[in-house]
């Protein structure tokens, strides 16, 4: 059974969305249908998202529509749902049991060694490699894998290391697929859950997906890295036209319409409040920050396309357009329009190589990714460009595929990747489990500088030198503002010099040292009408020199 | 008589008041340029051999106190102490050396000063002798004096006069016996006469003045121990002529400015003029020799301060 992430008790605001995505979620991994379905492997998921085609391919190959998969779109799948050590069923199995084998590897069964792991009926399977473990069952309607495993993904300001994926996808009834995956990374949670209809033999497909990203991210605030709890919600509606089948070598598989939206909310402002000081050449200021994010609103929609330009080389496509807006404290707010495009494709130049690409751009993120797969190695990464704001990150795998003696793929890639207009449980199923490229990956949001306020000022010196019988010019080590007026200044620790005096007030201090002294510290404090101790203290480091002799005496004249 | 010294003194607190160099109106014994004989018949200043004055306290501040009374003391607070003697520091003032005094010198804050304050002894003492050019009279005692003449002078043996041991005070008829007299200057008598201040009026009992020194207000107070204002003080030949008195205090506008970088403070006083001789014209009524009229030398008092405060 599956382990559902420790949920940190930072997330102080369940939400029922949340909630009711992972009952969703943990419903379809529950789902006794057809049977269990769990799959173990390993890995970081650095384009789980963009390798969406690519992965359907090759469910759709192992379900047994008699498409095999590419061996491009199966080490792409393999990286980019984390899959690292796929376990392959057995080739020639019967109607119920499907294979994942290398696609396009029509000896890949003489080469790879079988499993050793193989349970049951065979539709348990599990194994190990060297990035990690995989577990997976694969039923006539239900497929569920799980993966455990470790990559590199790098995120401003931390390196994550781990990552665990869980996916499940069932039929209900014959046209309805259900599905959900839900990633688990160092700083974050990713539940994505999809529910398709395919109208009979209409060719027409419908998507409706509602993703969950939760975590924490560190932000540069002006008052320093604050590691921030967000949450961000995501809806993805899509329609899609499953043209007929065509023998031509060049045809355009299937059109649709996709709209989506996305939006951040910040849980937690860390330990913030925070003051901080910002030099202003005369003084320090003493600025409020609150450690507050805009939180990013995401509105997309676009037209979506696949063509198989060759039969080794297939093609997706969308165009259309994208803005992020970012509200801030102030009232205003900054509103990014971009063009959203996303190309995949998909290229097998020889069966034994597999050669992917991916670039999405729009208004939060600008991520590429590469992949290219030889036999049993893969090797993927990704860049990210966040955009306007949005954080960027990349990541790198090598992978490793242990594979099970599985049946030759007879057809294509182009073959493999078109949908049946009728109905087609393995590509509504391999749909369900992936998660959609329009719904961001990264938190959409951003510092909000303008929710940083001056809260007073504090004198930039740090040690004052000053000599017995000399007055001191009046100066104000710390002056807060805001709070319950008036405030009260004291001294917090440490005396001050003899002679001089602190105006409670107005926070001034004055007088004439009396009495010299070594180098000592003061700390000066405030506390508002209200009894709240100002955050920010200044200490002054005084030294009191003794004073030069001074002779009286008389003369006459 | 009284009333030239009453002239002299007010004369003397103007110029301690004035707090800056203020030249003394007073007529200065200017000896005759070729014999060097004192001419003068009237009072008149000289430089005395020796001045000295004793000092407890020096201050600076910038406002005047609330004067003292004889039930409240006079309030210093606002002023910063630069020299302190709680006994008393007395010291000789010669001309053109600085005399250090001795006691707690504290360093003003460095700013700009108004006003001042002295406070001394309220005494004077000088050491002085002249050499004049005619017979002066010397009065002897006071037995034969009556009705404001004087029966009894010694006779002019001498050109020279010099001070003796003794007392005067400033209120009250000038002791006997306080000035030498002779051909030549006898040493073994010549000593230091104490100028005390047991009034500011020579006239009558007054312990408070207060001046227009440019507009600004000086004052002078004699106050006791507790530093209120004096009083029971009588004219000589009263056996208690001090009463309480025990300080002068002089306050004085000044305008001063002390910064880091000034080592000292001078308060200098002009010994040039540092006695007064105190002269008369008694009538005789039947002492030989003597025409009325005659020049009669009292006694060597103090001569007017001229103080300037000075920073170095």
């Amino acid at each position: 059974m599956p382990i559902f992430p420790h949920q940190p008790s930072r997330l102080s605001k369940p939400r029922k969305l949340r909630l009711a995505l992972t009952a969703f979620a943990a419903a379809l991994l529950l789902l006794p249908t057809q049977g269990p379905a769990i799959e173990l492997s390993a890995g970081e998921h650095p384009s789980q998202g963009e390798m969406s085609d690519l992965s359907r391919s090759i469910i759709a190959d192992a379900k047994g529509t008699g498409a095999p998969s590419s061996a491009a779109t199966t080490e792409f799948a393999n990286i980019a749902g984390g899959i690292i050590g796929s376990l392959r069923r057995a080739a020639g199995s019967s109607g119920n049991q499907y294979s994942l084998a290398l696609p396009g590897r029509a000896d890949a069964e003489s080469r790879v060694p079988s499993i050793p792991l193989l349970l049951a009926d065979g539709k348990i399977n599990a194994a190990f490699n060297p990035a990690g473990t995989t577990l997976q069952y694969n039923g006539d309607n239900t497929i569920a894998t799980a993966s455990l495993g470790f990559g590199y993904l790098k995120k401003p300001n931390e390196l994550a290391a781990t990552g665990q994926e869980l996916k499940a996808a069932t039929m209900i009834g014959s046209q309805i697929a259900a599905g959900t995956d839900f990633s688990i990374y160092q700083s974050h949670k990713d539940l994505v859950v999809n529910t398709l209809l395919q109208v009979p033999d209409s060719g027409f497909r419908f998507r409706l997906s509602g993703g969950y990203l939760w975590g924490a991210q560190n932000f540069d605030f002006p008052s320093g890295t604050a590691n921030i709890d967000l949450e961000q919600f995501s809806y993805l509606f899509s329609t899609q036209y499953i043209l007929p089948k065509s023998r031509s070598i060049s045809f355009l598989q299937s059109i649709g319409l996709s709209a989506w939206g996305a939006r951040a909310n910040q849980l937690s402002n860390a330990d913030g409040p925070r003051l901080f000081l910002q030099d202003s050449g005369t003084e320090y200021l003493i600025m409020n920050d609150p450690l507050a994010l805009s939180e990013g609103h995401l509105f997309g929609a676009s037209g979506d396309m696949q063509i198989a330009l060759r039969s080794n080389m297939v093609v997706k496509g969308s165009v259309g357009y994208e803005q992020l807006r970012f509200p801030f404290a102030d009232g205003t707010s900054e509103l990014n329009r971009k063009t959203f495009y996303n190309v995949d494709l998909n290229y097998e130049p020889f069966p034994s190589l597999a050669i992917g690409g991916g670039y999405k751009a729009g208004a939060s993120e600008k991520r590429t990714t590469l992949v290219a797969g030889i036999r049993n190695w893969s090797l993927s990464a990704f860049i990210n460009k966040g955009q306007n704001g949005v954080s960027d990150n990349r990541g790198v795998m090598l992978t490793y595929t242990l594979a099970i003696p599985g049946r030759n793929r007879q057809t294509d890639l182009a073959s493999r990747l078109q949908p049946n207009r009728g109905s087609d449980k393995s590509t509504m199923l391999a749909d369900a489990l992936i998660r959609p490229v329009q719904i961001p990956q990264t938190f959409l949001a951003k510092v909000d500088l303008t929710a940083v306020t001056q809260v007073g000022t504090a004198t930039r010196s740090s040690a004052m030198t000053l000599q017995v019988a000399e007055p001191v010019t009046s100066f104000t080590p710390l002056a807060a503002t805001g709070g319950t007026a008036p405030f009260t200044y004291f001294v917090s620790a440490g005396t001050l010099p003899a002679g001089l005096a602190l105006n409670a007030t107005t926070g001034a201090v004055t007088g004439i040292p009396t009495t010299a002294q070594s180098a000592a510290s003061v700390t000066f404090a405030a506390r508002d009408a209200d009894s709240v101790t100002f955050g920010q203290t200044i200490t002054l480091i005084f030294t009191v020199n003794a004073a030069a002799p001074f002779d009286v005496g008389v003369i006459g004249l | 008589m009284n009333k030239k010294r009453f002239i002299t003194l007010l004369l003397a607190l103007s110029s301690l008041l004035i707090g800056q160099r203020a030249l003394a109106s007073t007529p200065s014994g200017t000896p005759d340029p070729v014999t060097g004989y004192i001419t003068d018949t009237d009072d008149c200043t000289i430089t005395p051999d020796q001045y000295y004055m004793t000092v407890y306290r020096v201050g600076l501040g910038n406002s005047l106190p609330a004067a003292p009374t004889t039930s409240s003391p006079i309030d210093f607070s606002g002023f910063v102490t630069v020299f302190e003697s709680s006994s008393g520091w007395r010291e000789q003032v010669k001309k053109g050396i600085s005399a250090p005094l001795t006691g707690t010198k504290i360093r003003p804050p460095s700013g700009t000063y108004t006003f001042a304050y002295v406070e001394l002894a309220p005494k004077i003492e000088v050491k002085a002798k002249a050499r004049f050019n005619t017979a002066r009279w010397q009065l002897i005692n006071s037995a034969t004096y009556t009705n404001g003449t004087y029966n009894n002078y010694k006779e002019n043996a001498g050109a020279y006069f010099w001070s003796k041991n003794g007392s005067t005070y400033n209120w009250g008829n000038p002791p006997f016996g306080l000035v030498g007299h002779g051909a030549t200057v006898d040493n073994t008598t010549y000593a230091v006469t104490k100028h005390f201040m047991n009034s500011i009026a020579t006239d009558s009992e007054l312990y408070s003045a207060d001046f227009k020194i440019n507009g600004v207000t000086a004052s002078a107070y004699l106050v006791n121990s507790s530093y209120k204002l004096a009083s029971g003080a009588a004219a000589l030949p009263s056996a208690n002529p001090m009463g309480d008195i025990a300080r002068i205090i002089a306050i004085m506008p000044v305008t001063l400015t002390v910064t880091a970088e000034n080592t000292g403070l001078n308060i200098s006083f002009n010994v040039s003029n540092g006695s007064t001789i105190h002269m008369n014209h008694p009538s005789n009524s039947g002492r030989a020799g003597y025409t009325n009229g005659d020049v009669a030398i009292d006694c060597f008092g103090a001569g007017p301060f001229e103080p300037i405060i000075t920073v170095y």
